[in-house]
């Protein structure tokens, strides 16, 4: 997992429960004096458990946490690579260029960085299906920024997820449902 | 207390903000290294591939040569064999009168016939039989079945480059001190290769000393390890620059168009590939010797 995730964790984690939890979490989840660099690889271990974490403290579903993570994450992702972002006219194109366009970005400034596979297809002009694959199942991330990039180009969307990882598939089909704008 | 009142989160932000500004900055420079690496990759493969087509070009040159030897070589036995033809039609066509009119002339006629024919008969054969020797040469040296390495007699594979090279080698006094060898392992296109380039090579430098006779001398003896053929020419020899640059790809001392500079580069890899050594000893003037070690 890229230092950059932890680091939009750290910012998440800090904005909404203080730099008090954000050191305790890492105290307890991560090795001694660990600073997370955007460019290097740590355990997704790490993540997992600080994620653990906030959602016990919180109270909250896991998955739930791991969305909210998400949406946050694009916001971060967004604002540090503003160009890629910026190639992309509307939702539509941002989520059919997740292969092609984003990860390919991804390749160039990170060496090995462990993507999930994501192909996308346009069933009608307002819904897009999603095929998910990774080792790490990490699709409840992949919603959440699926709505931070909605909230990114002012759309509202919902989404379903009909056959998943979680539940023993090989990988997750989400269906992403754009709302018409009235 | 207020975050914004508390000046050592004020700081954090600041200095985190720094953070990412530096980082931002590393990964445009990142961005940057992988266009460019990849625009240096695409420029490797593209001299990649220039050089495979040089390499194609000199075997084609290589070829062009071997092609007009061979037919300056078909050239000569075809005109007498067709001068002979055309005689023996002439006879056939004497003969045919002559057994028709049953003149008095008969005996005088198939005199001049028997006279003449065995000669052009031995004429013709002999014509044929350097065709067809020229034609054997030319499947050895482009047999389809040697695409892997096979045992060879180097005086052999020597004997028939030479032969091709025939026409170049006109004027050229050839010593043989051919020891009996083992034969060696390799393959055979790639041989005749090596051969033709190094003798091709001798030639052209005792033609840049016209005023000395020609010269090539050709060995073949072995060791427990190694059995060794060594090519030497009397012509204009290398310098040390010459010689330490003469396996480098693209390196000719030859003009501009006249060589590609990767017939020397074909030999080393050659060789390199059938574990054989070679070694070139040159002096400027003098000569060049030219010694190939196949492993036994």
């Amino acid at each position: 997992m890229k230092g950059i995730i932890f680091n939009v964790l750290e910012d998440m984690i800090v904005q909404q429960c203080g730099m008090q939890v954000w050191n305790e979490l890492l105290q307890q989840h991560a090795p001694q004096n660990r600073v997370y660099i955007s460019a290097k690889s740590y355990e997704a271990a790490e993540l997992f458990s600080i994620a653990q974490d906030v959602a016990t403290r919180l109270n909250l579903p896991l998955q739930q946490v791991v969305k909210a993570f998400g949406q946050f994450l694009f916001h971060g992702l967004a604002s540090r690579h503003q160009d890629v972002v910026a190639q992309f006219t509307d939702f539509t194109s941002l989520v059919l260029g997740i292969h092609h366009v984003i990860h390919t970005e991804v390749n160039k400034l990170y060496h090995d960085p462990s993507l999930p596979t994501i192909s996308g297809r346009l069933i009608t002009a307002n819904q897009i299906e999603l095929h998910y694959s990774s080792p790490r199942q990490l699709c409840f991330c992949a919603e959440g920024l699926l709505f931070g990039a909605a909230e990114h180009f002012n759309k509202h969307i919902s989404i379903s997820h009909p056959v998943c990882m979680h539940h023993g598939s090989p990988h997750c089909v989400l269906l992403v449902d754009i709302q018409d704008e009235s | 207390m207020n975050h914004d009142d508390n000046p050592y989160y004020v700081a954090f932000l600041r200095e985190k903000q720094a953070r990412t500004e530096v980082e931002q900055l590393l990964e445009a420079s990142t961005r940057q290294l992988y266009e460019k690496n990849l625009l240096l990759q695409q420029k490797i493969n593209q001299i990649q591939q220039q050089q495979q087509s040089m390499i194609q070009q000199e075997k084609m040159a290589l070829l062009g040569t071997l092609a007009a030897g061979i037919a300056h070589e078909i050239n000569n036995p075809l005109a007498f064999i067709l001068s002979n033809v055309e005689t023996f039609g002439n006879y056939s066509q004497l003969l045919l009168k002559t057994v028709q009119d049953q003149q008095h002339r008969t005996t005088e006629h198939i005199m001049l016939v028997a006279e003449d024919l065995p000669e052009l008969i031995s004429e013709t054969s002999e014509g044929l039989a350097r065709i067809e020797a020229i034609v054997k040469n030319l499947l050895f040296f482009a047999r389809a079945d040697s695409d892997s390495p096979t045992d060879i007699q180097l005086a052999e594979a020597l004997e028939f480059t030479l032969q091709l090279l025939q026409p170049m080698l006109h004027h050229t006094e050839l010593h043989r001190n051919f020891l009996p060898v083992a034969s060696v392992r390799f393959q055979l296109n790639e041989l005749n290769q090596v051969l033709l380039n190094i003798i091709v090579n001798a030639v052209q430098a005792y033609e840049a000393v016209p005023e000395r006779a020609n010269l090539i001398q050709l060995h073949l003896s072995q060791t427990e390890q190694h059995v060794i053929c060594k090519i030497c020419d009397n012509g204009c020899g290398m310098s040390t620059d010459t010689l330490n640059r003469m396996f480098d790809a693209f390196f000719t001392t030859k003009d501009v168009g006249c060589g590609t500079g990767v017939g020397m580069a074909i030999v080393l890899r050659a060789l390199q590939q059938h574990q054989c050594k070679i070694e070139v000893h040159s002096e400027l003037g003098q000569g060049t010797e030219v010694a190939i070690f196949f492993p036994r």
